[in-house]
């Protein structure tokens, strides 16, 4: 990994995360023996209980000393010890290319997807990537393998906005891909229906997924910074609105504020960590946010 | 207000439109900015788009000004401010009346009044074309035209304005301006009537300009402000005639016509004496300074009064002179036949060495000398001698014969119908009733005895003035009136007192020698006669009339500086010369000289009237018709029309900076 150079993971990076220790409050679980105890049984060295056979359970699990004095079928359960799996879900639509300061969303969105891929594969756990839009442009499965790591970077180094924005869309596709429960990490500009995207996660939700939602804005989408009028054209429809900046300042900060109301207030009722980000400070800074 | 072009090309004002179009057609594009999303800014955008209207409108209404001003600009305007003046053809007949009254002597602003009326008038003259015909009037106590009749030597008029100087005289407005009618009487074409002046309310408060309707009257008014200035508005003795070594008031009226008061040295120099004293004059107030000297000798002695002050309005007034005639007797007119008929009046007289008796014939002639005072006794009102003593000036105390009307009896008429009764027959006491009067002043207390004392025998029985036409010195214990001092502007003393032997013994007793003296010496010429010949105001010519026969070579005049006069003989009435001056001199005293003797003095004197620099208000003004009041650009303007265009492209540039500055505005916010 030292020898290879990643545009968003460079060494200099790899030191600095090399310093961080993640709460097993985001990683959860995994279905290697790990670090991460499960409340859930599995398949494992350390044995739990005994419970009677069933039909349709794996027959593999039966032990057969004790059918052969007891004339029954028992199965042996063992204490389940996972690695955890992280679903990293990075947002790839157009609107992702707007730029701050020669750094667009996307860039600074997958600087943390690298990150993060490499501190989950650091300790051994599994992470998955997927890349979308308004559809699913990429979809590599969990892996803790350098190997996988390396293939994941390959994808953030290939990838470039896209089409308009769909999470909602994106996630009710995720859900079939997505086989154990795990972190679901979603890297988005969240420029879409609040109400959609937080119906789309419910099924994450109901599984047990932990959800973790990172809000990448620039500062200029948050306070509209440019002057005078101008012909704003929407990235992703290439919509186009005559406006004057300075006359709808205030409104459109307004109308911003109370989208990311909404999206907190409504991350705050499902139970779902939501963290909004500006992309002029570091990435980083979000993990200092994880690690509290 | 009317507007001519000189480019009249209407189809460019078509291009007044091109802003519209462009504005129509050319819609601002503002810059594309790429934006991750406008899904907030289209709900926030419309509230932009109602702002922007009212700009857009803003740009286009200060475009589409610019656009017409640059427009019009090439059209060339011209302004008239009157439409009677859009007749390019018509002669122009103007008149010039330049006040050069004595108040135009007043300095504003490094030039006098005069001085700048003369510029404007020049200015006028400059903007007269070849077929204009001109003239100027001048505007002093004697106006009078520079050519006799409209010319176009416009170029001796500006000469003559030129090299002008301002006279010392008063103002005759009415008179210049009916002269500036006549000289338009027979002109052509337009008429105009300019008055150059500062319309000085002295001058102009009276003049009631009646100009025909086919003459345009425009005032240029030259003042610029009302300057202080305080001036010695009057000199007079009381007595108007002195005696030797009589004491006589000098009384100087010193005039602030300021709105502050001045403290101010007054001057007087009474023949060789100098004596000086500090006023204080009020603002816009008139003090009387008393000076007390006495004659040392018979003749005149020269009184000048000045101010010692170093700024003020106008400098000429502020000396001024006054002749005082000091003879070695008083003279006391006497009909011929009263010398021998009254003894005891005549010795009475003769009784006082300083009384000539100056016997009056039944007629007087225009040659004849005037007394000091004339006793007219048993003369009826309608004797001639009376009416012209009382013109002359003389005091006269008259006895009306019985008989006499008393409507004809001055200072009685309207009292009582009816005629002047004689009543006899019993004695009649008299008795003092103003013991104030200056005849009965030495009387208040009894070291000079009663004058009234004695008793009359016959006498009149005359009603008391009424409305207070006269002034009873002294009355009989019934209350008639004996003598009476009656009011006018003329001095006549009312004579009720018998002085025949068998009419009463009152010219027997000791006290009427002295009261006499002191009724003559007290009620002699106030006014009048003894200054003609003496006193002139400025713009007069100097006249005077010398007993005797004077060959004009041999009769000189001076001014103060001795330099001579031109003098010229007049015919003379009787046994006297006359003598005065071809023109107005200056202001100044003059002495007139017969080979070496002194003969006397003639001085002329600053109008006062000129001295009250307050002007004309612009409503007073136009009251007198002025059409306009203005300076001579602004009536070239009128005549000439004001080319516009540099007002158009200040417009022009003016709506394009505030166009850059409103987007400027705009774009910042």
């Amino acid at each position: 990994m030292s020898g290879t150079r990643f545009k968003y993971l460079r060494p200099e990076d790899i030191r600095r995360l090399q310093s961080y220790e993640f709460a097993p409050r985001i990683f959860a679980e995994g279905y290697l023996s790990g670090r991460h105890r499960s409340r859930h049984r599995g398949s494992s060295i350390e044995f739990r209980d005994y419970r009677q056979y069933v039909p349709g359970d794996d027959l593999a699990l039966v032990d057969w000393r004790v059918f052969a004095r007891t004339d029954r079928h028992y199965l042996r359960t063992f204490e389940q010890e996972t690695n955890m799996e992280c679903h990293i879900f990075l947002d790839s639509s157009a609107s992702m290319g707007f730029r701050h300061n020669d750094l667009s969303k996307l860039e600074y969105a997958s600087f943390f997807a690298a990150a993060l891929a490499w501190l989950v594969v650091r300790h051994g756990d599994r992470v998955s990537l997927q890349v979308f839009d308004d559809q699913i442009r990429h979809f590599s499965p969990p892996g803790s393998t350098q190997r996988h790591l390396h293939t994941l970077m390959h994808v953030l180094e290939d990838n470039a906005p896209g089409n308009p924005t769909s999470i909602a869309n994106a996630l009710r596709r995720s859900h079939p891909l997505l086989t154990r429960r795990g972190t679901l990490v979603v890297v988005s500009d969240f420029l879409d229906d609040a109400g959609a995207v937080f119906s789309a996660l419910s099924p994450y939700l109901h599984r047990g997924f932990r959800i973790h939602l990172v809000h990448l804005l620039t500062p200029g989408e948050l306070d509209l910074r440019s002057a005078g009028l101008h012909t704003f054209i929407d990235m992703e429809t290439g919509e186009r609105v005559v406006a004057h900046a300075g006359q709808i300042r205030e409104a459109y900060r307004q109308a911003m504020q109370d989208h990311i109301g909404g999206l907190r207030a409504a991350a705050a009722r499902r139970r779902v960590d939501y963290c909004l980000a500006t992309i002029d400070t570091h990435h980083y800074r979000l993990f200092d946010r994880f690690s509290q | 207000m009317t507007l001519r072009f000189v480019n009249l090309f209407w189809p460019l004002l078509a291009l007044g439109a091109v802003p519209l179009l462009v504005h129509l057609f050319a819609r601002t594009r503002p810059p594309a900015l790429r934006f991750s999303s406008v899904l907030f800014l289209r709900r926030v955008a419309r509230h932009t788009m109602r702002m922007r209207k009212p700009r857009d409108l803003l740009v286009l209404l200060l475009r589409t000004l610019a656009a017409l001003a640059l427009v019009f600009m090439v059209l060339r305007p011209i302004l008239f401010a009157d439409a009677r003046w859009l007749s390019p053809g018509a002669r122009r007949n103007v008149v010039l009346v330049v006040d050069r009254s004595a108040s135009m002597a007043c300095n504003e602003g490094g030039r006098t009044r005069f001085a700048a009326a003369c510029a404007e008038a020049s200015e006028v003259l400059n903007g007269l074309t070849a077929a204009d015909t001109a003239n100027v009037v001048w505007l002093d106590a004697r106006p009078r035209p520079v050519f006799p009749d409209m010319g176009v030597n416009r170029g001796f008029l500006r000469e003559t304005l030129r090299k002008a100087r301002v006279s010392t005289q008063a103002g005759a407005a009415d008179e210049a301006l009916r002269m500036a009618v006549r000289l338009l009487a027979r002109a052509e074409g337009r008429k105009e009537v300019h008055v150059l002046s500062d319309f000085q309310e002295a001058t102009w408060r009276s003049c009631a300009p009646d100009l025909p309707p086919d003459v345009a009257f425009y005032a240029i008014a030259i003042a610029q402000g009302e300057p202080a200035n305080v001036a010695v508005a009057d000199v007079r003795t009381k007595p108007v005639t002195g005696l030797p070594g009589e004491p006589v008031d000098v009384l100087i009226d010193v005039a602030n016509h300021g709105d502050v008061p001045r403290r101010l040295d007054l001057f007087l120099s009474f023949g060789g004496a100098r004596r000086r004293r500090d006023v204080l004059v009020p603002a816009r107030e008139t003090v009387t300074a008393l000076f007390r000297q006495s004659p040392a000798a018979r003749g005149e002695v020269l009184v000048t009064a000045a101010l010692d002050i170093d700024e003020d309005g106008l400098t000429d007034d502020n000396r001024r002179y006054h002749v005082l005639p000091v003879r070695e007797h008083l003279a006391v007119g006497l009909p011929e036949e009263h010398i021998t008929a009254m003894p005891e009046l005549v010795r009475a007289l003769r009784a006082l060495d300083w009384v000539q008796i100056l016997p009056l014939p039944a007629s007087l002639d225009a040659a004849s000398e005037a007394p000091d005072v004339a006793f007219l006794l048993d003369v009826p009102a309608h004797d001639a001698r009376r009416r012209q003593l009382l013109e002359r000036g003389t005091t006269v105390l008259w006895q009306p014969p019985a008989g006499t009307s008393l409507a004809s009896i001055d200072g009685l008429a309207g009292a009582e119908d009816g005629a002047a009764a004689l009543q006899s027959g019993r004695d009649f006491r008299l008795r003092v009733v103003d013991r104030d009067d200056p005849a009965l002043h030495l009387f208040r207390d009894a070291r000079y005895g009663d004058p009234a004392a004695g008793t009359v025998r016959e006498r009149l029985n005359l009603p008391r003035p009424r409305g207070g036409a006269g002034a009873v010195l002294m009355e009989y214990e019934d209350g008639v009136p004996a003598v009476v001092r009656l009011k006018g502007a003329r001095q006549q003393i009312l004579w009720n007192l018998p002085l025949g032997a068998e009419r009463g013994d009152v010219a027997r007793q000791v006290t009427f020698v002295p009261f006499i003296g002191e009724l003559l010496r007290s009620h002699r010429l106030r006014a009048g006669r003894a200054l003609a010949g003496l006193a002139f105001t400025a713009g007069d010519r100097l006249q005077r009339r010398f007993p005797g026969v004077h060959p004009v070579e041999e009769i000189r005049l001076h001014d103060s500086s001795h330099a001579a006069v031109d003098l010229q003989a007049a015919a003379g009435a009787g046994a006297a010369s006359v003598f005065l001056t071809p023109d107005a001199p200056p202001l100044g005293a003059y002495t007139w000289h017969e080979k070496a003797a002194v003969l006397g003095y003639s001085v002329v004197n600053f109008p006062p009237a000129e001295s009250d620099l307050r002007t004309l208000g612009r409503d007073r003004i136009e009251s007198l018709g002025a059409r306009g009041i203005a300076d001579a650009a602004t009536l070239h303007i009128l005549h000439n029309g004001r080319e516009i265009w540099h007002i158009l492209l200040a417009v022009a540039a003016l709506s394009l900076f505030t166009e850059a500055l409103a987007l400027f505005a705009f774009e910042r916010r």
